[in-house]
C-alpha cells in the first residue's frame, strides 16, 4: 500500500508540483492550502510524511509543526520544511519545533524524492 | 523636478508636494503589482495541469519504445534469425548436392549418346546383309531355275531369304530411326538440363547471397537492439531531466510572487512614511532603488523560468520525436508503405521456395527423360532381338540349302557355294546384332545406373524441398507477425509523438505570463526609478537611510543579496540582478546544497 505524503503550501503551483513528483514516486499525496487546513486533516487522516511551506496564512509552518507534534499518529512521523526561506536563525527554529529536514525553494524532483526516501526509509 | 540651490524650507516644500506625487505613484504601483502577483498563478497551474499528461504520455512513448526493441531482439525475430541460419546451411547443401548431380547427369547423358554413335556401325552392316542376301536370292532363283526338278525346293528358300532380308532391312531401318530419335532427345534433355541445373543454380545463389545479407541485417539489428534498451533509457532520463526542470522553473512563480510581495509591503511602507514625514528624500530615494533592483530580479527569475519551461517542454516533444525516428530505425522498419527490411526478406524468401520448388521440378523432368530412353532403348533392344532371330533362322535355311546342295550332287555346287555365302551373312548378321545388342546392353546399365539415382535423389529432394519451403512458409508468417505488431506499434508511437508535440506546442504558445508580469514590472520599475532619480538630486547618492526594518521581511537570500549590495552590507558584492544558483546536482550521499536533514 503506498504511503501517504501531505504537502501543505499556500501556492498551488508549489503543491502541485510536490504533488506530481511525489505520485510520480508511488506516493498518495494529500494537498493543504495553509497551516490550519493541514491541522485539521492530519486530526482525521493518517500520514506518513509531512512536507510544508514556512510562510503562510492562518497558521505557518513552524505552528503546523508544533501542533502536528502534539498529534500522536504524527509524534513521529518525518516533517520536512520546503521554503524559500534559508536564514540560519529560521531553521534552527524549524528543528526546535520539531522538523526532521528542511529543503530550500526550489527544489529538483530527483532530489524531494531523494529526501523523501531517506527520511521514509 | 526639484531644482538645486534651492533653501531648505523651499526644499521641503518641494520635497512635501513631491511626496504627494509620489505617494501617488507608489499607491498604483502597489495595486498593480497586487493585481499581477495575485492573478498569474491560473496559467502556471494550467501549465502544470498538462505537465502530469505530458509525463504519462512520454512514460507511455518511452515503453513502447522498449516494448518494440524488445520484439526485434526477441524471441520471435531471434528465432526467425535461427531459422533462416538453418536455411541457409540448407540451401547450400542443397546448392552442392544439385551441382553435383547436373554434372553427373549431364555426363551420364553425353555417355549414353556416344554409346549411341557406336551402335551405327553395326547398323550399317545390317544394310550390305541385307543387300548381299537379295542378291544371294536372286542368284539362288536363277540357279534353281537352271537345275529345274533336281534343285526343288531352293526357290523356296530363295523366297524365305529374300523375305527374311527384307525384315532384317526394316527392323534396321526402326533401330536407327530409333536410335537417332533417341540421340536428339538426349541431346536436348542434356541441353535442358544444363540451362536449367545453371539457371537454378545462379538464381538459388543470388536467393543465397541476399538472404545471407538480409540475415546480416537482421544480426546487425538485433545487435543494436540489444543494447538499444540504454539508448532509450537514456532518452527516458532525459525527458525526466527536462520535466524536472519544469518542474523546478514552476515553483519561480512562488518565489517570484513572494519577492514581488516583498516590494509591495516595502512601497506600501515608504508611502506611509511620507503620507506621516517618517521617510523622507533619502528613504524614498534608496527604498525605491532597491526596489527596482528587487523587481527587475524578479522579472528577470520569471522570464528565464518561463522560457525554461517553455525550452524544456520543446525538448521533451524533440525527444519523443527523435526517440520514434531512432526506434523505428532500430527496427528495420523503414515506413508504413511496405518498403522495408521485413518484406525484402520476404520476398526474397519466397524467391528461394520458387526456386527451390523448381529444382525439384528439374529433377522431376530428369527422371522422365531417364524413362523415356530406358523405353526407347528396351524398344530397340526387343528389335535387335528380332534381328538376332532372324540371323538364327537365316542361318538354319543356309544349312538346309547346304545340305540338300550336297545331296544335288555336282549340279548343286554352285547352289552349295551360294548356301555356304548365305550362312556366312547369316554369321555376319548375328555378329552384328550381338555387336549392337552389346552397347545397347551398356546404355541399358548405364540409364538404370541413373534413372534409379535420379529417382532416389528426386525423391529425397522432393521431400527435403518441402520440408525447406514449409519452414520458410513458418518463417514467413513469423516475420510478418512481427512486422505487423512492429507497423502497428510504430503507428502508435508516431501519433502519440505527433499529437504530444502538437500539443506541446499548443500549450507553449499560450503561454505569455512571464510578458505580462514584465510589461507590469517595467512600468512600476519605470515609476520606481523616477521617484528614486528626483529623490536623489535633494538626498544624493551615498546616502542609504535605515534599511534594517526592510531587510527584516526578506525570506530569500537572493533578496538579502539585492538588499546588501545595495545597501553597501554585503562584504563580497554580487551583480544584484543575478538568480540564486541552482540546486547540486543530486547524488546518493550528498542531497543537494539546498537540502539539510537534522
Amino acid at each position: 500500500m503506498a504511503k501517504v505524503i501531505m504537502t501543505a503550501d499556500d501556492s498551488a503551483s508549489v503543491r502541485q508540483m510536490v504533488t506530481f513528483t511525489l505520485k510520480q514516486g508511488g506516493y498518495e499525496v494529500v494537498e493543504a492550502v495553509d497551516g490550519k487546513d493541514a491541522l485539521q486533516k492530519l486530526a482525521g487522516t493518517k500520514v506518513d510524511m509531512l512536507i510544508t511551506d514556512l510562510n503562510m496564512p492562518n497558521l505557518d509552518g513552524i505552528g503546523l509543526i508544533k501542533g502536528a507534534r502534539a498529534l500522536p499518529s504524527c509524534k513521529f512521523i518525518p516533517i520536512v520544511m520546503l521554503t524559500t526561506e534559508s536564514q540560519e536563525s529560521k531553521k534552527q527554529e524549524g528543528k526546535a519545533a520539531g522538523a526532521t529536514g528542511w529543503i530550500v525553494k526550489p527544489f529538483k524532483p530527483e532530489q524531494l524524492m531523494a529526501v523523501v526516501k531517506k527520511v521514509l526509509g | 523636478m526639484i531644482s538645486a540651490g534651492k533653501d531648505i524650507n523651499e526644499q521641503q516644500a518641494e520635497l512635501k508636494r513631491l511626496a504627494e506625487a509620489w505617494s501617488a505613484a507608489l499607491e498604483k504601483s502597489v495595486a498593480e503589482l497586487a493585481v499581477i502577483s495575485g492573478t498569474t498563478e491560473d496559467e502556471f497551474l494550467a501549465i502544470g495541469g498538462r505537465l502530469q499528461d505530458f509525463y504519462q504520455r512520454g512514460v507511455g512513448i518511452s515503453e513502447l519504445a522498449s516494448s518494440m526493441v524488445g520484439e526485434v531482439a526477441g524471441e520471435h525475430v531471434t528465432a526467425a534469425m535461427g531459422g533462416l541460419d538453418d536455411m541457409l546451411d540448407q540451401m547450400g547443401r542443397y546448392v552442392d548436392r544439385a551441382q553435383g548431380e547436373i554434372e553427373e547427369s549431364a555426363q551420364t547423358l553425353r555417355e549414353i549418346l556416344s554409346l549411341l554413335s557406336q551402335v551405327g556401325d553395326p547398323l550399317s552392316g545390317f544394310k550390305k546383309v541385307n543387300k548381299v542376301l537379295r542378291m544371294l536370292g536372286i542368284s539362288t532363283k536363277i540357279e534353281s531355275a537352271r537345275l529345274g526338278q533336281s534343285a526343288a525346293g531352293f526357290d523356296t528358300l530363295a523366297s524365305d531369304v529374300g523375305e527374311l532380308s527384307v525384315q532384317v532391312n526394316d527392323k534396321a531401318a526402326f533401330i536407327i530411326k530409333r536410335k537417332d530419335d533417341l540421340a536428339r532427345a538426349i541431346a536436348q534433355t542434356l541441353s535442358g538440363v544444363l540451362e536449367a541445373g545453371a539457371k537454378q543454380h545462379d538464381k538459388v545463389l543470388e536467393v543465397l547471397g541476399r538472404t545471407r545479407t538480409g540475415l546480416q541485417a537482421l544480426t546487425e539489428i538485433n545487435s543494436r537492439c540489444s543494447s538499444s534498451a540504454a539508448t532509450i533509457s537514456a532518452v527516458s532520463d532525459e525527458v525526466s531531466r527536462s520535466i524536472g526542470d519544469v518542474v523546478m522553473s514552476m515553483q519561480a512563480h512562488d518565489i517570484v510572487r513572494q519577492q514581488i510581495e516583498h516590494v509591495e509591503e516595502s512601497l506600501e511602507e515608504l508611502k506611509q512614511g511620507l503620507s506621516d514625514g517618517s521617510a523622507g528624500a533619502d528613504a524614498a530615494a534608496i527604498i525605491c532603488e532597491l526596489q527596482v533592483a528587487q523587481l527587475r530580479h524578479a522579472s528577470e527569475e520569471l522570464d528565464a523560468a518561463v522560457r525554461t519551461i517553455i525550452e524544456s517542454l520543446r525538448e521533451v516533444a524533440r525527444k519523443q520525436s527523435g526517440l520514434s525516428t531512432q526506434t523505428s530505425g532500430l527496427a528495420g522498419i523503414a515506413d508504413q508503405a511496405g518498403g522495408g527490411f521485413f518484406t525484402d526478406m520476404e520476398r526474397d524468401i519466397s524467391v528461394a521456395s520458387d526456386a527451390l520448388m523448381e529444382s525439384s521440378r528439374v529433377n522431376q523432368g530428369l527422371c522422365a527423360a531417364m524413362a523415356t530412353v530406358a523405353e526407347t532403348v528396351g524398344e530397340i533392344a526387343t528389335f535387335v532381338g528380332d534381328i538376332e532371330r532372324i540371323g538364327e533362322e537365316i542361318k538354319l535355311i543356309a544349312l538346309n540349302a547346304q545340305i540338300k546342295s550336297a545331296y544335288t550332287g555336282d549340279e548343286g555346287a554352285a547352289l552349295g557355294v551360294l548356301a555356304e555365302a548365305i550362312q556366312r551373312l547369316s554369321i555376319d548378321a548375328i555378329t552384328h546384332t550381338g555387336a549392337v545388342s552389346d552397347t545397347l546392353q551398356g546404355i541399358i546399365s548405364v540409364t538404370d545406373r541413373l534413372s534409379a539415382g535420379v529417382n532416389a535423389e528426386a525423391s529425397n529432394l522432393e521431400s527435403e524441398v518441402q520440408v525447406m519451403v514449409d519452414k520458410l512458409s513458418a518463417l514467413v508468417q513469423s516475420l510478418r507477425r512481427v512486422n505487423d505488431t512492429l507497423k502497428h506499434s510504430l503507428g502508435s508511437m508516431d501519433d502519440g509523438v505527433s499529437h504530444l508535440s502538437t500539443e506541446i506546442e499548443q500549450v507553449i504558445a499560450g503561454i505569455t505570463v512571464h510578458q505580462k508580469v514584465a510589461r507590469v514590472l517595467e512600468v512600476s520599475i519605470r515609476e520606481l526609478s523616477a521617484i528614486a532619480a528626483d529623490a536623489r538630486i535633494i538626498a544624493p547618492a551615498g546616502s542609504t537611510g535605515n534599511l534594517d526594518q526592510l531587510a527584516q521581511r526578506y525570506t530569500m537570500q537572493s533578496e538579502r543579496r539585492i538588499h546588501e549590495s545595495m545597501s553597501g552590507q554585503a562584504s563580497e558584492r554580487r551583480p544584484p540582478t543575478q538568480s540564486a544558483p541552482a540546486p547540486a546536482p543530486v547524488t546518493d550521499d550528498d542531497l543537494g546544497g539546498n537540502v539539510e536533514l537534522f
